[in-house]
């Protein structure tokens, strides 16, 4: 560190550094300079009391049905083979002018928990967890085609480029361990938006998720970018004392610099992030209890097994939000136009064992009250049917649900109608969901703002409203 | 849109008021202004102010705070009540919630003075133009200065000045090691090599700076550091972005159009009319000069868009949002697009103005098909009437010598006496050695690769072991290999299989290519074909021909057999096999569209789907064989160990003296024109006005579905200094709407442009809101200085090179970054510039650098090397990305993907193309670290580096110093020098030492920052 200015208080440098100049201080830079100045990713106080401290944001890409899952309609089976009746098309139904024949669900439900919510044999296991659910059945959004309804519920527009929830989080809150990435995405889809659906758009680049391998690998092949070294640790660290003297030189030459001091102190953590990526990514000390619990022991559900246990890992160490994208695997995702039965039951199949592991697990290790699960995914799917046995695009109403962090658990909100069509009762949005995600972290999504180009962007742009309703 | 949330600044009203400003009147402005705002308030009712909403409409009160059941407003827009509002369709139910809980909350509102209008305190008056960068540009004296001996031009006594009253002194020269590294960086992206620094720092010669300043504008490299600086503020990419990420096959023309014009310093005025009106220009008689013009609106049509949107007029209005965004905040400093809703909120500019420039890019057409799903973008041939009559004139001559060289050999073949033997082949291998006149290579890419040669059925043959070999020869000096519209050609070659081999799909005996197109592929293929499989591309596609079933068991069974094929112009294709005719086909639909001059390459095996075994006395000829011949051929290798070059009678060789001369004659001038083929015109993204240029109508709270008054097509009101044209119906504009932004008397322009070449040499603009001169945007620093450089740019033909001559030559900029802690008490931002600004390199000099340390620096200019064609997702189906990063070319032909950016720039702040970036942020992080550290980019190019040094120097500390001076630009102390052969000595693999010592330099702070 540089002492050749003894009388000069980095302290007081590093308040004045980069903060504006004299009467500057309301204008744009100031935001982006201290940012650059400071470790963006330190921790932050929220704006108030935080229920959750992170998140664990599982998407079923491609459109998992509502009402052979969660949202049980017994009038779809009373009138199997109808056509859905005109009333259907009022208020909001701008999308489906033509209504078709109405197909019961494949699956039977059954009340399950204490609460007795009804849940569908899709998910024999995640029904057993009910009584830790908030089921919101009143989704809905603006868009039933793939690309922007996912892209709107990552980023909150379905248009523009927007940063990602996660971004946001991260830049709201920073994260709890500096040894790893603070927003991470596990083997997410590149489709439907990609890499925006996880990108920091235009705040910096610090925010963007780290992406740890693709969907078109398997989780246990994939790894943090650059996180393997490339030399032994003790050459390693021979080259980084090498690095860092001649930064010290430098640093000494030219006087203080807090870029400067930022960038060596970036490399003192990426030589712990080494050591730390690979720790949080190796499995094998896991009991065969717990692997068993996150269904790792079967071929079904190894893979999205592997991938929540590694999401309940990182965590547990202090990352601030986990993304975990269930993309089907090799049989395609949850888009079933046709043969809904073997297509989301094979899916079903292998995400509803992983899914409950992580649940019980959480709960197990006194993780689950401070931590948000959210199980999303674009839109739900139509009560009629297409193709002979499948379902199309549904954005009118579907299903989320919630566990965890803040929420009630065991309820339900909101409702749609009789045959699954319009979210009728206390309908919720995208904005309104994100407003409730970053509440229970403690961020007032009003307050959560960035300033770029002229002007302060957030999450939920001008909407949004906390479902104060499911708070616990 | 501009939103007032939670920042600590300019709004300072409570809670309450902030959710008011923010949520519910947006909404009532949105939902009700159309019929109750104060100039049209239907039944007495104003409901976008505080006044109108406690007033109520005639028939009285409409809220309770309280109770939104009691509440008129909410009854209206729950369609509860006979009253319905808005009469049109009911409200979206999160509107009517958020109404409704504003109500039963009590529904507060400002009171006092901020109660009274749509603004909010702090605010400018909306119609006050007195803003300074609204003012003509002002033509201020450099201030006199005390320290002359300091001053090196102008600059310097603006930025002394100001110094001085701020009690600061500026900080003395960089010293020349520094001050070149700085100038390499700033000008070319690249660091100097270690002689141009030596050549410099002993240079006596006073002008030795102003000569290096002349050198590096005059490079190429000058124009790929700053075209990437326009590229920002132009929202450059290879992509669609927006979803739906189409790949841009040809943007890469706009790209180096940009490129082309920072090198040619294009005076900036015609830069823009070029680049936003460069179609509506009349038609310049220099094609060059034209087709530069059409290349230039590439500006406006790599504009991002979601094409997948199914709301086709919202799409189209997004596409003219983000151009009036790129006009305002790139050209002219101001957030334009702001007033896309509503008036702009601090700046004056008003709704009416947004569409009055909406008008003239909604007459563009940028997007087309917009009655499909996806919609696409216009594209034209670069074409010029000159052009097209050279190409005319080429093919004439060419045409004509081919038909002569045909006449003569017809009118030679009909003289001469029937001859016994078959014809000579127009080309033949024998593959009994690798040398003669085609170039041989046993790999695709490998060009040191040889071929493996075995025993052949004469002689030797060439051998494929299947594992993606191949042979490839240059067709050139081949005599009359044309495959062009109905031609006769035969192909003749021996051909054995390897022991097992069986073929999987079609596997590739041989192609005749032209470009990157198989004109004509032989292969063997399983299934129904069970034999030989062709395949042809006419022109349009390809062609599968079937013309022999049940052969593929004979060709394989490990036996030498003979195959030949035989294509008429007439359109019959005939395959023999071991002399037989195995079967014809119909090939005339195939062959009609294809008129390829000549093949450009010919492949024997194929780099995927391979043959194994051997092939030997391949033979060609551009004419039909008989039967006879091909029977004649194949007994006589079978028979008398006779191959086509031992059989075959080159008639030619017949001919009379005079013939023969004349013959060469016409052929040398045949190849030599097709040596100067005219190249085939290409496509790029060019604007084009719509057929009916319209006024637009105002778009109420940005709706397009929601019309209001028409707003004239025209220019912001607020710029008061040059003449706004009236706009015709005939055009769109563009070429008005240039002109007037280049008008000298335009306040903004200049400014804007000249801030930031000032920013990108300072690192901070004079104004740091590079992109916002308006109310929310920074003051300037030094307002009289901005002034000053912008009207002498001006004054100066808007020459972008002259305005780097006069910043760089400035004392100014020649300062050292050294801290001085005195004077950062004072100005810890070094707004007055007491110092040069340390900066870091942005992600594409970074990696630039890297490959130039490395030696892998291809300094190939301009094109593209994808291989992208249009209408292909960036990511396919099967999520795999499309865009081909491998290349060692300066990191500006790296294709820019919207929605996945190349890593290592998105690592490095590159920004966010799917809009302007006006500034380069610099974020520090792990991730950074951990790609130098283990990245194989650094990593590899680290080993090439030290690779070049053992290579080059012998001893170590030779090789030391070069490493250092390669990286930094400097000598190494004596302590780096000791360090460095401590580093060195303590480990045990000296290869690997040195790899490491160069990865150590490349990570450290000095590489990646310019002092």
């Amino acid at each position: 560190m540089s002492n050749s200015f003894p009388n000069f208080s980095r302290r007081r440098w590093l308040q004045t550094a980069g903060c504006g100049f004299g009467g500057l201080s309301f204008s744009a830079l100031s935001t982006l300079q201290c940012l650059a100045d400071r470790d963006p990713l330190a921790p932050k106080r929220p704006h108030f009391n935080a229920r959750a401290k992170r998140v664990i944001f599982l998407y079923m890409h491609g459109g998992a049905s509502h009402i052979d899952s969660f949202d049980h309609k017994p009038e779809l089976a009373r009138q199997h083979g109808k056509k859905l009746p005109d009333s259907i098309n009022t208020g909001r139904n701008k999308f489906n002018a033509n209504l078709g024949t109405i197909m019961k669900s494949p699956w039977d439900f059954h009340p399950c928990g204490q609460s007795g919510l009804p849940v569908s044999d899709l998910f024999p296991n995640v029904g057993a967890c009910v009584d830790d659910l908030c089921v919101i059945r009143s989704m809905y959004s603006d868009n039933n085609a793939h690309v922007p309804a996912t892209l709107e519920l990552h980023t909150g527009s379905q248009s523009f480029m927007r940063p990602s929830i996660g971004s946001w989080v991260t830049y709201g809150l920073g994260t709890d361990n500096q040894n790893l990435p603070g927003f991470i995405t596990i083997c997410p889809p590149l489709t439907y938006g990609g890499e925006r659906n996880f990108g920091s758009a235009f705040l910096p680049a610090a925010f963007h998720g780290t992406k740890i391998g693709t969907n078109r690998i398997q989780v246990k092949d994939a790894n943090i970018e650059n996180i393997r070294a490339g030399l032994q640790a003790d050459e390693q660290r021979r080259l980084l004392d090498f690095i860092q003297s001649g930064n010290r030189d430098q640093l000494d030459a030219t006087g203080s610099d807090s870029k400067l001091e930022a960038r060596i102190a970036s490399f003192e953590l990426a030589f712990r992030m080494q050591q730390a990526g690979p720790e949080a990514m190796d499995l094998r000390g896991e009991s065969v209890a717990t692997k068993k619990l996150y269904g790792i022991d079967d071929p079904v559900t190894e893979n999205y097994g592997r991938e929540l246990l590694l999401a309940r890992r990182f965590i547990e160490r202090g990352v601030r939000f986990v993304h975990v994208a269930h993309t089907g695997g090799r049989g395609g995702r949850w888009d079933q136009h046709s043969s809904l039965k073997a297509g989301h039951e094979r899916n079903a199949r292998a995400c509803d064992k992983p899914i409950s592991g992580l649940l019980r697990d959480l709960k197990h290790r006194g993780l689950l009250k401070d931590t948000l699960v959210v199980w999303s995914t674009e839109f739900g799917r139509t009560p009629e049917v297409q193709n002979k046995n499948g379902r199309g695009h549904h954005a009118q109403g579907f299903t989320f649900w919630l566990a965890g962090g803040g929420v009630k658990p065991g309820i339900t909100h909101g409702k749609t109608d009789e045959f699954g069509y319009h979210a009728i009762k206390n309908p919720v949005s995208l904005h309104d969901l994100h407003a409730t995600i970053l509440y229970l972290l403690g961020l007032d999504h009003e307050r959560l703002t960035y300033r770029y180009s002229g002007r302060d962007f957030r999450l939920t742009d001008v909407y949004g409203r906390v479902i104060r309703e499911i708070l616990a | 849109m501009v939103a007032f949330l939670g920042t600590a600044f300019i709004y300072r009203a409570n809670a309450d008021v902030r959710h008011f400003e923010t949520k519910i009147r947006p909404l009532l402005v949105r939902h009700c202004a159309e019929c109750h705002d104060p100039d049209d308030s239907e039944g007495g009712l104003v409901l976008t102010t505080v006044e109108g909403l406690n007033a109520g409409g005639r028939t009285g009160s409409i809220l309770t705070p309280g109770e939104p059941e009691n509440s008129r407003l909410i009854q209206a827009v729950r369609y509860t009540t006979k009253l319905k509002m808005p009469p049109d369709g009911r409200l979206p139910q999160r509107v009517i919630d958020t109404l409704a809980e504003w109500v039963g909350s009590g529904a507060s509102m400002p009171a006092g003075a901020a109660a009274s209008s749509e603004r909010v305190p702090d605010k400018p008056n909306r119609s006050d133009a007195s803003h300074w960068a609204f003012q003509p540009i002002a033509n201020p004296n450099p201030p006199r200065i005390t320290r002359n001996d300091w001053a090196r031009n102008e600059i310097d006594h603006f930025i002394f000045a100001r110094l001085e009253s701020a009690g600061l002194q500026p900080s003395p020269s960089a010293e020349r090691s520094t001050l070149i590294r700085r100038l390499s960086f700033n000008l070319r992206g690249l660091p100097p090599t270690p002689h141009e620094v030596q050549q410099f720092v002993t240079d006596s010669d006073p002008n030795a700076f102003f000569r290096l300043i002349e050198r590096f504008l005059a490079s190429p490299q000058y124009g790929e550091r700053w075209g990437r600086h326009w590229l920002d503020v132009a929202r450059y990419a290879d992509s669609n972005g927006g979803g739906f990420d189409y790949v841009y096959p040809n943007a890469y023309h706009y790209r180096d159009y940009v490129i082309r014009a920072f090198n040619d310093d294009r005076p900036y005025d015609e830069f823009l009319i070029e680049q936003l009106a460069g179609d509506l220009l009349p038609q310049h008689s220099d094609p060059n000069i034209h087709l530069e013009r059409l290349k230039a609106t590439g500006f406006l049509t790599v504009v991002p868009k979601n094409i997948g949107e199914q709301d086709k007029e919202l799409m189209t209005m997004n596409v003219v949002d983000d151009e009036i965004d790129v006009v305002g905040r790139s050209l002219m400093g101001l957030t334009l697009a702001c007033a896309r809703c509503h008036d702009h909120k601090f700046d004056p500019i008003p709704t009416r103005d947004y569409y009055a420039l909406a008008g003239i890019f909604r007459s563009t057409a940028l997007v087309k098909d917009t009655n499909k799903n996806p919609s696409y973008w216009p594209e034209q041939t670069l074409d010029h009437p000159r052009l097209q009559a050279e190409r005319e004139a080429w093919q004439k001559q060419y045409d004509a010598a081919n038909n002569r060289i045909t006449e003569i050999v017809e009118k030679a073949n009909a003289d001469l006496p029937p001859q016994n033997g078959i014809p000579a082949p127009v080309a033949h291998w024998s593959f009994d050695d690798v040398t003669g006149k085609s170039s041989f290579f046993a790999n695709a890419t490998d060009r040191k690769s040889k071929p493996v040669f075995a025993d052949g059925r004469f002689r030797r043959s060439v051998q494929f072991s299947g594992d993606r070999d191949i042979v490839k020869a240059d067709p050139a000096g081949h005599r009359d290999l044309g495959f062009g519209k109905k031609t006769d050609f035969s192909i003749s070659l021996w051909l054995k299989a390897a022991r097992g081999y069986r073929p999987r799909t079609a596997d590739s005996i041989l192609s005749i290519r032209h470009e990157s197109k198989a004109l004509w592929f032989i292969a063997l293929r399983p299934g129904s074909y069970n034999g030989v499989y062709l395949r042809h591309y006419n022109g349009k596609g390809s062609v599968d021909i079937k013309p022999a079933a049940s052969q593929l068991t004979k060709l394989t069974d490990g036996g030498w057999h003979h195959l030949a094929f035989i294509s008429d112009r007439d359109g019959l294709g005939t395959v023999f096999v071991d002399g037989e005719k195995v079967g014809s086909t119909d090939i005339k639909g195939a062959s009609s569209q294809a008129d390829f001059s000549k093949p450009t390459e010919i492949h024997i095996g194929a780099s995927v789907n391979a043959f194994r075994g051997n092939l030997d006395d391949l033979a060609i000829w551009n004419r039909i064989l008989e039967a006879k011949d091909v029977q004649q051929i194949y007994r006589e290798g079978k028979n008398e160990q006779q191959s086509v070059a031992d059989i075959a009678v080159d008639v030619e060789e017949l001919y009379p003296v005079a013939v023969k001369e004349q013959l060469a004659r016409i052929r040398a001038k045949a190849d030599d024109l097709s040596l100067r083929k005219p190249p085939v015109p290409q496509v790029a993204m060019v604007a084009l006005d719509n057929k009916a240029p319209a006024n637009l109508k105002i778009h109420i709270a940005g709706n397009h579905k929601h019309l209001g008054m028409v707003a004239r097509r025209g220019f912001p009101t607020v710029v008061k200094g040059p003449l706004g044209r009236n706009l015709t119906g005939e055009s769109s504009g563009r070429v008005e709407l240039a002109r007037w932004l280049v008008d000298p008397k335009h306040p903004l322009t200049a400014r804007v442009i000249v801030n930031r070449i000032w920013q990108h040499h300072f690192s901070d603009g004079l104004v740091r809101t590079p992109d916002n001169f308006g109310w929310l945007g920074e003051r300037p620093s030094h307002p009289e200085l901005l002034d000053w450089l912008a009207g002498r740019f001006i004054a100066d033909g808007w020459s972008v090179k002259n305005l780097h001559r006069l910043i760089l030559s400035s004392a100014t900029w020649q300062q050292s970054t050294k801290m001085n802690p005195a004077s950062h008490e004072i100005d810890s931002g070094n707004r007055l510039l007491w110092r040069m600004n340390r900066r870091r390199l942005e992600a594409e000099p970074i990696r630039d650098a890297v490959l130039f340390l490395s030696g892998e620096l291809d300094a190939k200019m301009f094109g593209t090397f994808q291989t992208w064609k249009a209408k292909v997702a960036t990511v396919d189906d099967k999520n795999k990305k499309t865009a081909r990063y491998d290349t060692s070319r300066r990191s500006i032909y790296l294709p820019i993907v919207r929605d996945a950016l190349h890593p290592m720039l998105a690592l490095f702040d590159f920004g966010d193309p799917n809009s302007i970036v006006p500034v380069r942020t610099t974020t520090t992080g792990a991730p950074q670290a951990l790609f130098m550290m283990n990245s194989e980019f650094v990593r590899g190019h680290a080993s090439k580096m030290a690779e070049r040094l053992t290579t080059q120097l012998q001893s170590s500390s030779e090789r030391i110093e070069a490493a250092y001076e390669r990286c930094f630009s400097r000598q190494p102390s004596t302590i780096e020098r000791q360090r460095a052969q401590d580093f060195l000595r303590q480990a045990q693999d000296q290869n690997r030492a040195w790899t490491q010592l160069c990865q150590g330099l490349m990570s450290m702070n000095e590489f990646i920052h310019v002092n």
